[in-house]
Parts: structure tokens; C-alpha cells; sequence
């Protein structure tokens, strides 16, 4: 007893220090260990850098390097990277992308791998499951094997990885990065896998729509009778392709088969199965934002006051903080490349180098294919396919779940593709039926190489040959030069598909509806120094029909964008600097406009109350462009939603369970409004004979009281109505004071300034590049060159981004590179 | 009183000497402020405020000196995620009691641990006379 009472403290203390320093898990919650987070010299407030920027130090480990590497980083902490060979100036980004957002790449690779739940618990469970059941591992791996067959530009990548676990193994906990605190987890070394994850989940982000659009139409077309279907989801064309009409385009190499049974629309059924009990919902959770998309373009010296080729690009992505983009200069013998990658992907992805300026859109061709698979039974072992029993492969994966036991998944692996939908594991339109998935993303690739020779071509021919090989995501390639050439290439692995192939889900039992053959890379759609002295795209149709591929389902790509963008080139001329960030950050919207054109022609003002015309009058003038306190945007937007609303909804009641139907697509409906107003105005399914007159005001009225408790909140104003968030990437619940709230802002999704502030979606990156003799440009990006929160470099880049600014690039040699008045630090090694 | 502000003192520097050196973890320092308890023969109560107030005010000191440099940048936004408030200032005294507690314990445990080494020698030794 006396023992007991004399070492009372040393178990008590023992028994503290074990609390304090213990990750508990309640609720499924990984909590941080508090004694570690609070001390002042391990925890987070080691993580408060220091404002002054004497004390920002950076260390690499000159045995890894072969020469003499210098980095000088600019009032923006924008690295200047001078190195001598291309293993040290990898490795020096290496180290870099880690030392500013080491938790950010872990983190999206661990989205990618299906492993967030590792380290979140089993609240991450269904976003694993979803990226284990697509096959990212499998994809992962064989990419893996692809890049042995170039074993040079391998070794680059591998002195980039070296560089990154270089800076991770140099760390000691309190130097780990917050996330990782609050988390409690440590960081891992990196590999080439986890490149590769990364580059696959950009390609998920930016090509998985298209599995909800073929689901979606699938279950549309299978309800509708076939002329309703084509009455309200026909063929779209606005009139302004990436590559212009008139075009001339050669004979293809290849024609490919259309079934003889010729089962287009009559594909297959999504609908009609039993549901089973035990459902998980597996897309649901991590849709892609159907807001993806991107402005580029650029024109000839005869557009330009300064006589000098200028390119612009802008992609859209969720913005997030840590930002997705890093900004840095890469230098190797005086060669000079600058711009943005992931951090976790080597070299530059969109920039500019000495010579020539490039830039990116999504493509969004369709790449992505559904086929119903015929299992003998629930285990998946045997299927259907040409009258035969086919063995399928069983991939399993191991989810390991933090606090709990781990979960295996099983997938079956056909000849048609990835067996992802199940009846167990459903999509929300994938009706209970086993779907294979056929996709680009599963084809082995070395893409992720492709960024060095991209990098270093000096003409078109070089930048052609070195993206020749690019898969995916298939982008709209923009180019220009210094000697004022431009061009622009569709540049992805496409399927060589019939008219139609691939739009809904097809059945699986044979090989008609397969793929038959990709398209050669050198019969994309591509264009070089035009006639009319310019080249865009706006992830609009790539093509009109006369280009001889199948383009996919015009229905599903972007229109307004483009058509702004053309018409502001066409009818300009004497473009610099400053005229295309006005073009660039221009907010008028044309389905806005069109909008307007239906209703100012139809509106039956004189049936309004006085109230009801108060607000109608204030569209009446109005521009439809939407800036920061515009109140007819506010009205526009809302009166347009419930508008489109109205047509949606009448769907509704056909489908099973009431579930709605795939929307209708609003260019095709604004199209056919304005040409076809009598028949389009009577909505589809009703009773009543409606017309374009009746549903304008019956949409306008309806929405008078929304406009009156938005004026007396004083939210009537376009950012007030819609404010902006950008979340830190654990999302606005968890860690809301991470991210940034409300800037006054304008744009809109439908305007070249697509900024979506209900989404959090919006121009990722804004870059100008005038190729002049001495190349200029400016660019921007929401957030900051840090990824650590506690950092003053975390977003110090929105508010200037958000008021349409931008800043100017800092392009020097390693001889001027000194004597630039804006460069803060410089280390030597 | 002497012996008090000495400890008081030495735990301040002692906790500081160690925990600046990150390389060990966070909790290394009790095993030093373990030491003070065990040669500074302060009764129970001194011994744990001594050791708290050492350790509580160099962390208190290192968190006001962090969050100083960095302008609130992080502070603020921890606040808000742990506390649901700005006041950032509230953190200073949660670290600084974190560091006190374990430090006052430990030292508690340095004097069990004197005592007890002081009854194994009494128990050790055998008087001349009873050879």
C-alpha cells in the first residue's frame, strides 16, 4: 500500500503523458493528441511561420545534386529555379512542391488510392470504395510498367521523387505539416504510384461526367418514347466549333462498323430490375463538378497592338485551399520554362518557355463507355459474352479502415471492362444491373511524362510531336509562338466510334457495341495560323459533322463561352496585355442574354402587378453581364432557374419512383425557345396546352416573394445573393476558418469569367502571354504558393484574384534574375 | 523561497533547452523536469507549482513568441476550429496549462521517486555494530 502511495505521481504522470500523446478516436473521429498539437515547440504553433521572411529557410541535400543549383523566390514566393541538368532541377521541384504542400499531395493521392479512410476513419468509406471499384490501383499499376519502356525520362521522374522524400525525410514531427497534427497521421514517402494517382484522379475529375451523362440519358431515353426523347434532347449546334466550320478535314484512316442490328436507341435497359435491400449509393457521394471546363485562345501578330502572338488560358476547376496549382520558374543551362503544375506531378503542365506558350482545355470527348454485363450469378465468375461463358478476373482490394476492421472489395474484371455498378455498389441512375466500365483511364500510358518534352519544344512541330502520345484527359491544346505562329490541337486518346456508339449504356452479351479502333493522334482535330488570325475553345463540340469521327452527343459540351470568346476575337483587333484581362474576367452571360431576348419578346407585361413589373423593368436595361452588386443579375438568375425548372420537373412524374429525369439541355432549349417558340412552349407531359407567354409569367411570379425576402435582407445584390467560399480541401464543416469566405466578386458559370460561387467552381488559373521579343505576361490563381494555413503565402493571391487583377511575371535569366526588384530571397546549394 | 524561484528557474530553462530541440518528442522534457523533483527536496506543493509555473511559462512564452511573429495568422483560424472563437489569446493558456500539468506531475513524480530511492538505501544499510 505504502508503494503504492510513494509512486503515485510517477504512475500518474506515466498515465498523463500516455493521454496526452494518444490519438483517440470517438465517434469514428481521429482526434489529434493534444499534449503534441498544444505544445508550443512540436504542435501547431510551430506551424505559425514567421512573417519574416529571414527566417524562411530552405535545405537541400547537396549529395543528391550533381552541380551548383540556385532558387530565387519573388515577392509572390514563386520559385526561379537555376540548375545546371534536368536530374537536379527535378529533384529541386521535388523538394519544393513538398516543402509548400506536402499534405495536399498526400492527401489527393490518398483520394486517388482509395485510401483516405486510413487515416479519416470510416466516414471516407464510400469515396474509397468508389475509387477502389474504378480501378485507380489496377490503372495505377500497369501505367507503372508503361514508363520502363522509357527509361531516360523515367529517371527524371524518379530524381523528382527523390527530391520529395529528400524534403519528407528531413522532417521531424514538429516540422510536420498542420493537417497532419490534427489528423494524426505521419507523412509517408513518396512514389512514382502516388504520381500517377494523382494524374489519375485529374483525369477522374475531368472525364467521370460523362458516366453520369450516360446513365443519365440512358434512363431519359428508356422512359420517353423515341420522338419525345428527340424533341427535347435533339441534336445541338450554336454555330461556333473549336475548329470553325469550313474546315476542311482529310478522309479518315479508319471507318468503324455500326451493328447490324442497328439497336441505337433501343441500346439497352437500365430501369426495369428489382431493387435489393442492401444498396450503397457509390457516385453520390464525390460527383465530379459538372462545372469542369476552360477558356483558351490566341491570336496572330495582326490582332496584336504590339505585333507579338498573345495566349490566354484559364481552366476551371473546384477551388480549393490549399490551391490546386504551384507557380515556378524552371531553369536548366538558360533554358527558361515558367508556370503551373500539381505539385506532385513534375515539370510544367500550362506556361510558356523561351520559345513557344501553351495552355489547356478539357475536352470532354466521350471516353468513357457503360456496357450491362450478364453474370451467371452473384459472384461475378462467368458472364455472357457471344453466346459463351466467359471467365472473369476477381480484383481485390483491402481498405483499411482506421479504428475499425478493414473492408475487402471485390470487382470483376470482364473483356468489356471494369464490372464498378452492382447491384450492391449502384450509381443513381445504374438501376441495380452489373455495368462495366470501358475508359480511356484504365488504358496503359506514360503520360505523366509527357510535360518534359512539352517543356522544351521550340516550335509547333516539336510541341505536336512531344503531346503525340497524350491520352488523358483529352485537351484542347493551345499554342502560340514568338514568331507569331498559332495553332491548336484536340489532343487525347478517342475512340473511333459509329454515329450514336457509346451515348446510352449498351448491352454487353456481344461485340457490337465494343470499341474497334482509337483514332491515329495526327487525325485530331487540329488547326494552325487560320485564316482569321485567331484559335479558342471554350469545352464546346471540337468539330461540326463534317469532321469524320462521331464527336459524341452534342448535347453534353459547353456553348456560351464559346460564343463570347469568338465574337470578342472576330470583331477586335489591336489585342495586348490589358484588353485580354478584360476578356479574360468579362462577365456578361449569353444564355442570359438569349433569355432576355425570349422573354422581352413574349412576357405578357400587361398582365403584371406594379410590383411584379418593379422588378421586371430593372432587367429591362439591363446588360446581362454580371457584376458584383447587379441586382437584375440576381433576378435574372433566379427567374431563369425556375424558369428551366418548370420544363425539368415535368419529367418527373414519368420516370419510376419519381425520380428525376437526366435535365434537358438549356442551349438546346433557349435555341429551340427562340426558333421554335410554339412548339417548345407547351411543356412535355402536361394536360393543359401552356405557352412560352404563360410559363414566362407563371416562373416570374412565383419567384416575387424569394426577390422580396432577399431586398429585405439586403442579399438582392449578384455576390451578396451568391457569395464565394473556397474551402480548405477537409471541407467548410470540419475546418471552416481553413478556407476563405466571401469576396465581392462577379461572373458567372455561363460567362468567360465562369466563376460559380455556389459550386466553388471558377477560373483555377488566369495566364496572359504576350510572345513578343521580350516575352510578358501576367497570371493569377486563387490562393497562395503555401499549403500551410498557417502561412501568410496561404491565400494572400485571392483578393486579388477575386477583383479581376493580376500580377506580372517575373521571366529573367539566372544572370538578371538578381538584380529583379522583386525578388525577396535566394538560396545557393 | 530561494529554492523555489532556483526550481521555478531551472524548469523554465530546462523545459526549454529540451523542447526546443524538436528532434525528441514532444513529452521529453518531463524526464528533465523528472530530475528537478528528485534533487530539489521542496515539499509536495512547491514542488508541483515550482515545475508548473517553470514549464507553463516557457510555453507560454514560445506560443506568444510564435504567434507574435506569425501576426495571429494561425492562432486565429485554431481558435476558430478548436474553440469556435477569435479569442486566440485562450490558446496561450491551454498550451501553457498542458505543459504545466505534465510538468508539475512530473516533477511530483522525481520526489516519489527520491523517496522511494531513500528507503531502499535506509533499507540498505546494515549497521557496523551488527556485523
Amino acid at each position: 500500500m505504502n508503494k503504492i502511495k510513494t509512486s503515485v505521481f510517477i504512475i500518474l504522470t506515466v498515465i498523463l503523458i500516455f493521454a496526452l500523446d494518444y490519438g483517440f478516436i470517438i465517434q469514428g473521429n481521429a482526434l489529434p493528441r493534444l499534449g503534441y498539437l498544444f505544445s508550443p515547440f512540436h504542435g501547431f504553433w510551430s506551424n505559425a511561420e514567421s512573417a519574416d521572411i529571414n527566417k524562411f529557410k530552405i535545405k537541400l541535400d547537396k549529395d543528391n545534386l550533381e552541380a551548383p543549383v540556385d532558387i530565387y523566390f519573388d515577392t509572390k514566393m514563386v520559385p526561379h529555379i537555376y540548375a545546371q541538368n534536368y536530374n537536379d532541377l527535378y529533384y529541386t521541384q521535388g523538394y519544393l512542391h513538398a516543402k509548400f504542400r506536402l499534405w495536399q499531395m498526400d492527401f489527393m493521392t490518398r483520394v486517388g488510392g482509395g485510401r483516405l479512410s486510413e487515416v479519416m476513419g470510416e466516414k471516407t468509406l464510400q469515396i474509397d470504395q468508389l475509387f477502389r471499384r474504378l480501378g485507380f490501383n489496377m490503372a495505377a499499376e500497369n501505367n507503372l510498367k508503361e514508363l520502363d519502356t522509357e527509361p531516360k525520362k523515367k529517371q527524371l521522374l524518379e530524381n523528382y521523387i527523390l527530391g520529395i522524400n529528400d524534403y519528407i525525410k528531413s522532417l521531424n514531427t514538429s516540422e510536420y505539416p498542420l493537417e497532419f497534427k490534427l489528423l494524426n497521421y505521419k507523412p509517408e514517402l513518396w512514389d512514382i504510384k502516388k504520381t500517377l494517382l494523382f494524374h489519375l484522379y485529374i483525369s477522374y475529375d475531368l472525364t467521370s461526367g460523362l458516366l453520369n451523362d450516360e446513365l443519365g440519358l440512358t434512363n431519359a431515353k428508356e422512359i420517353l418514347s423515341e420522338a419525345i426523347y428527340n424533341k427535347w434532347y435533339g441534336y445541338f449546334d450554336f454555330g461556333f466549333p473549336v475548329i470553325p466550320k469550313g474546315t476542311p478535314f482529310a478522309p479518315p484512316s479508319f471507318i468503324p462498323q455500326t451493328p447490324s442490328n442497328q439497336q441505337v436507341l433501343n441500346s439497352t435497359s437500365l430501369n426495369k430490375q428489382a431493387q435489393q435491400n442492401k444498396v450503397q449509393y457509390l457516385n453520390d457521394y464525390l460527383n465530379p463538378n459538372p462545372n469542369n471546363g476552360s477558356n483558351n485562345w490566341a491570336v496572330t501578330r495582326s490582332k496584336s497592338s504590339n505585333k507579338s502572338a498573345i495566349l490566354c488560358n484559364d481552366p476551371h476547376l473546384a477551388l480549393k485551399l490549399p490551391a490546386i496549382w504551384f507557380e515556378q520558374q524552371l531553369t536548366v543551362n538558360n533554358w527558361k520554362v515558367y508556370g503551373v503544375t500539381f505539385p506532385g506531378i513534375p515539370g510544367i503542365l500550362i506556361g510558356f518557355n523561351d520559345s513557344i506558350a501553351w495552355g489547356s482545355t478539357n475536352a470532354y470527348r466521350d471516353v468513357l463507355d457503360t456496357y450491362k454485363i450478364n453474370f451467371k450469378d452473384s459472384t461475378q465468375k462467368e458472364y455472357k459474352f457471344n453466346n459463351k461463358w466467359v471467365q472473369s478476373e476477381i480484383i481485390t482490394e483491402t481498405i483499411h479502415i482506421r479504428g475499425k476492421p478493414s473492408k475487402i472489395e471485390k470487382i470483376a474484371k470482364t473483356n468489356l471492362g471494369l464490372v464498378s455498378f452492382t447491384p450492391n455498389y449502384q450509381n443513381k441512375y445504374s438501376g441495380g444491373h452489373y455495368l462495366a466500365l470501358r475508359w480511356t483511364l484504365h488504358t496503359p500510358n506514360s503520360s505523366i511524362l509527357d510535360n518534359h518534352n512539352m517543356n522544351n519544344a521550340q516550335n509547333f512541330t516539336e510541341f505536336k510531336k512531344s503531346i503525340n502520345d497524350f491520352t488523358i484527359p483529352g485537351q484542347n491544346f493551345v499554342y502560340a509562338d514568338r514568331q507569331g505562329n498559332i495553332g491548336l490541337i484536340q489532343q487525347g486518346l478517342f475512340v473511333a466510334k459509329w454515329q450514336g456508339q457509346g451515348d446510352f449504356t449498351s448491352e454487353g452479351q456481344d461485340d457490337n457495341y465494343t470499341w474497334q479502333k482509337m483514332i491515329p493522334s495526327n487525325e485530331n482535330p487540329q488547326i494552325y495560323n487560320p485564316e482569321y488570325d485567331y484559335v479558342s475553345s471554350a469545352n464546346q463540340i471540337a468539330a461540326d459533322p463534317s469532321y469524320p469521327y462521331y464527336l459524341g452527343n452534342s448535347t453534353l459540351f459547353s456553348w456560351t463561352r464559346a460564343i463570347a470568346i469568338n465574337k470578342a476575337l472576330q470583331n477586335n483587333k489591336n489585342f495586348d496585355i490589358i484588353k485580354m484581362m478584360q476578356l479574360q474576367t468579362n462577365s456578361y452571360n449569353i444564355l442570359a442574354s438569349e433569355f432576355k431576348n425570349i422573354y422581352l419578346k413574349n412576357m405578357p407585361i400587361n398582365e403584371l402587378k406594379t410590383h411584379e413589373l418593379d422588378y421586371f423593368s430593372l432587367l429591362k436595361n439591363w446588360d446581362c453581364t454580371y457584376k458584383i452588386n447587379d441586382i437584375a443579375a440576381t433576378i435574372s438568375e433566379i427567374w431563369w432557374d425556375n424558369f428551366y425548372k418548370k420544363y425539368n420537373d415535368h419529367f418527373i412524374a414519368q420516370s419510376q419512383n419519381n425520380k428525376k429525369l437526366y435535365d434537358i439541355y438549356d442551349g438546346f432549349l433557349i435555341q429551340q425557345l427562340k426558333n421554335n417558340p410554339d412548339n417548345y412552349g407547351d411543356l412535355p407531359f402536361s394536360t393543359e396546352k401552356e405557352t412560352v407567354a404563360l410559363l414566362l409569367k407563371l416562373s416570374f411570379q412565383e419567384i416575387i416573394p424569394n426577390l422580396d425576402s432577399l431586398k429585405k435582407v439586403n442579399k438582392l445584390g449578384w455576390f451578396q445573393y451568391n457569395p464565394l467560399e473556397i474551402a480548405h480541401l477537409l471541407g467548410t464543416t470540419a475546418v471552416p476558418s481553413l478556407g476563405k469566405k466571401i469576396y465581392p466578386i462577379s461572373g458567372n458559370g455561363y460567362a468567360i469569367n465562369s466563376i460559380k460561387p455556389a459550386s466553388s467552381h471558377g477560373p483555377s488559373w488566369r495566364m496572359i502571354i504576350e510572345m513578343g521579343p521580350k516575352i510578358k505576361g501576367v497570371a493569377i490563381y486563387p490562393g497562395g504558393q503555401s499549403g500551410n494555413p498557417g502561412s501568410k503565402y496561404y491565400d494572400n493571391f485571392i483578393q486579388t484574384w477575386a477583383s479581376n487583377s493580376y500580377f506580372w511575371i517575373i521571366f529573367e535569366t539566372a544572370e538578371t534574375i538578381g538584380s529583379n526588384k522583386n525578388i525577396l530571397t535566394q538560396f545557393h546549394f | 523561497m530561494l529554492k523555489f524561484l532556483t526550481a521555478f528557474l531551472l524548469a523554465f530553462i530546462l523545459s526549454f533547452a529540451i523542447c526546443i530541440y524538436t528532434l525528441f518528442p514532444w513529452w521529453s522534457f518531463t524526464i528533465g523536469i523528472f530530475f528537478i523533483g528528485y534533487y530539489f527536496n521542496l515539499n509536495a506543493f512547491l514542488t508541483f507549482f515550482s515545475n508548473f509555473m517553470g514549464v507553463a511559462a516557457c510555453w507560454f512564452f514560445w506560443a506568444v513568441y510564435k504567434d507574435y511573429n506569425n501576426n495571429h495568422i494561425l492562432s486565429i483560424k485554431m481558435s476558430q476550429i478548436l474553440m469556435h472563437s477569435n479569442r486566440y489569446e485562450i490558446l496561450y493558456f491551454i498550451s501553457a496549462l498542458i505543459g504545466g500539468i505534465l510538468g508539475g506531475f512530473a516533477a511530483l513524480a522525481g520526489k516519489n521517486m527520491q523517496r522511494i530511492m531513500t528507503e531502499k538505501r535506509k533499507k540498505d544499510y546494515i549497521p557496523l555494530d551488527e556485523l
